[in-house]
């Protein structure tokens, strides 16, 4: 068994995933640990912040018959359940049935490979079962300095991984990547803390991506290591990245119905998703609380050490 | 006095009033005088006290606000995010 640390859970798994390592105390890394049957907190630094991070997940591979009447499809993904699971078919990786609230039975489909098996567990189905249980998932990247996080959103290939990597290089260490969990307070929970970087991305900060770790997601990205932060910390700021025909980076703070329209294209729920409407709740009172921004760059142009200056200046301004 | 369905969610960002339906996903945000509108509405029931506290709030003529009133709940009963109840 493997034994993770993410999105406020401990998850022992039969299948290995992209996430960190278990760890009692301080930071997650590799350590193997015996199995134990105690409730715990996860991470003493989800006990300072007062985030009792509950729960612990177990991800099985066994038979999962395959479902006809699953109502819902997303390209060619199909997915249906009842008030206490929910089926995933995934014709190229597997099908992953849910018990809500904390196991996950996986039956992979002959010749998938581990990783992509492993993918859809980490990016589908662990986040509907964390938006069952009321948390909110904004489709971004999260970053943080130790005493509160902030979030980088904005439409695929504007920027967001990239930033959060070289922003990680800054002293403001990665708490999660695509998917970022936002739970009460607001408060955002640690996740997936590797980058994701398409490949001029990846030329530009890192080197060759023909000697770097292929990921396959559908899109042609690149898994990079950076500095990564593994305690849930209160969200202080979002950032909506958009490229625009401007001449320099420009910065506009967004209020009231602003932050909505700006928002909720960044907050996905599933057609036939029962936690929508805590979601839609969820969001409101973290626009009550929280700052939002609309970062505004220029197409085409090479301005991410700009836009990662821009965000550091907004973050001092804002503690000011 | 009105009352919002089961599947709008109500909240409150920077002081102007959102209401969204759960089911269709349609949302809908109020200015701050709309907002002012609403909360009047649900604390004291009746349209006639409303426009009278909202006079002495804005400096609007009286005819002004009923009808600016009316035509709110209007809209937001058209797009099914309140309920009016019977006096």
């Amino acid at each position: 068994m493997y034994r993770y640390e993410a999105f406020g859970m401990e998850i022992v798994s039969e299948i290995t995933l992209a996430l960190p390592d278990f760890c009692r105390s301080g930071s997650p890394k590799a350590r193997t640990l015996g199995s134990s049957d105690r409730d715990f907190f996860f991470g003493d630094a989800g006990r300072e912040s007062g985030q009792a991070v509950s729960g612990r997940v177990t991800i099985l591979q066994g038979k999962v018959p395959p479902e006809s009447g699953l109502p819902y499809t997303l390209g060619r993904v199909r997915y249906g359940g009842g008030p206490t699971w929910m089926q995933v078919e995934v014709p190229w990786a597997g099908r992953y049935r849910i018990d809500f609230p904390s196991r996950i039975l996986v039956q992979p489909e002959p010749g998938a490979e581990d990783r992509i098996v492993g993918l859809y567990i980490t990016g589908f189905v662990l986040p509907l079962l964390l938006n069952r249980s009321g948390v909110l998932l904004l489709h971004g990247s999260a970053c943080g300095d130790g005493k509160s996080a902030f979030v980088l959103c904005g439409r695929q290939g504007a920027g967001k991984s990239t930033t959060a990597a070289a922003l990680a290089e800054r002293g403001y260490p990665i708490l999660c990547d695509d998917v970022v969990p936002v739970t009460t307070g607001p408060s955002v929970l640690p996740g997936i803390t590797y980058a994701k970087l398409l490949p001029d991305a990846y030329s530009r900060m890192v080197g060759d991506p023909k000697e770097a770790e292929h990921l396959f997601d559908g899109v042609d990205k690149y898994r990079v290591t950076v500095a990564a932060s593994h305690q849930p910390l209160p969200l202080s700021a979002i950032y909506i990245l958009e490229s625009v025909g401007k001449a320099e980076p420009s910065v506009t703070a967004l209020l009231g119905m602003e932050k909505i329209r700006s928002l909720l294209p960044h907050a996905p729920t599933l057609e036939g998703d029962r936690g929508a409407a805590k979601s839609f709740q969820s969001l409101l009172e973290l626009l009550g609380k929280t700052r939002v921004y609309r970062l505004s760059r220029p197409e085409g142009r090479d301005t991410l050490e700009r836009v990662a200056e821009l965000i550091e200046t907004l973050r001092k301004e804002d503690m000011e | 006095m009105i009352t919002f369905p089961e599947s709008v969610i109500t909240g409150t960002v920077d002081g102007e009033l959102v209401l969204l339906d759960s089911e269709t996903g349609t949302y809908f945000g109020l200015n701050k005088v709309a907002t002012r509108m609403v909360e009047l509405l649900r604390n004291l029931g009746d349209e006639d006290l409303v426009v009278a506290e909202l006079s002495r709030e804005f400096d609007v003529p009286v005819q002004r606000l009923r009808e600016d009133l009316r035509g709110l709940l209007n809209a937001l009963g058209e797009r099914g995010l309140v309920i009016e109840l019977q006096k």
